[in-house]
């Protein structure tokens, strides 16, 4: 029987949740879907290009955090 | 120290309620950046995402006092979800749109980087990224949440259907919008030249 693959599989193949028999059925698919093929470019450049986004904070955060904490224990003491 | 950076959340947050203030440091320096990155994704403006930033982690630490945490090996996807919840309720509240100018919080300047190390590759990267932060900050917030728990906090779609207590269907169907969006702005990955006529 043909499988007929989704965007949904695509993104669960991204993420590991597509069971690994349906992995290279699915790659198939997106060769002969120009649809598939587009939306799979798209998901895949994301998950590599997001994490890019993470950016650090100044130290400044950091230390009014602690010294509230700080604060907050001493006088729950 | 290099102890506490080893250690698993659930294991910080014990040692912290036993009185080791060392192990809450440890988790704000451990998770900052993706909680400050999530606040500046929607908000776009660095001095409210690290207001945001300070509120997340006085929430978590206020919850922690109560004994009322109970997110155990789930701490990132609960402070990502805080933080988001945060800067959505902030843009509400002052029905802001999101600030264009400086975005980074950087000087216009720093942020073309003009100066010797200036190289239009890397211009080109800052104008794509902030395209993309622009995209995702315009996406409805069900949607930005999903994508956000996927790919800052790398949880599978079954761990996020479960977290917001969504179908799995509903789950991937907001992820496919997010991205259905968002390829409006990815630039194509092409081959600059034939690197058969030209190989390295």
């Amino acid at each position: 029987m043909i499988k007929t693959f989704t965007p949904n599989d695509v993104l669960k193949n991204l993420s590991g949740e597509l069971p690994p028999e349906d992995s290279s059925d699915l790659d198939h698919s997106i060769l002969e879907s120009s649809e598939l093929e587009a939306f799979a470019a798209a998901a895949e450049q994301l998950e590599s290009e997001i994490p890019n986004l993470i950016q650090e904070p100044g130290n400044k955060p950091l230390k009014n955090i602690m010294a509230f904490i700080e604060g907050e224990l001493k006088i729950n003491k | 120290m290099n102890t506490l950076k080893a250690s698993a959340d659930c294991d910080l947050i014990e040692s912290f309620l036993s009185g080791n203030q060392k192990c809450f440091e440890t988790i704000v320096r451990r998770h900052q950046s993706r909680v400050y990155s999530t606040a500046m994704l929607v908000v776009r403006d660095k001095y409210v995402a690290e207001d945001i930033l300070q509120e997340t982690f006085l929430k978590f630490f206020k919850v922690l006092m109560e004994g009322k945490y109970t997110h155990q090996d789930k701490l990132l996807p609960y402070l990502l979800r805080v933080s988001h919840n945060l800067a959505v309720d902030y843009l509400r509240k002052y029905s802001r749109t999101p600030v264009i100018t400086s975005v980074n919080g950087k000087e216009i300047f720093n942020f073309l980087n003009i100066g010797e190390e200036f190289s239009f590759d890397s211009f080109d990267r800052d104008i794509e990224k902030e395209r993309l932060k622009w995209a995702i900050s315009k996406l409805p917030e069900k949607h930005r949440e999903i994508l956000l728990l996927r790919y800052f906090a790398d949880m599978s779609y079954k761990e996020i259907s479960e977290m917001l207590g969504l179908n799995l269907n509903t789950c991937l169907g907001r992820m496919r919008y997010a991205i259905k969006n968002l390829k409006k702005y990815l630039v194509p990955k092409v081959k600059r030249y034939d690197q058969n006529l030209y190989p390295k």
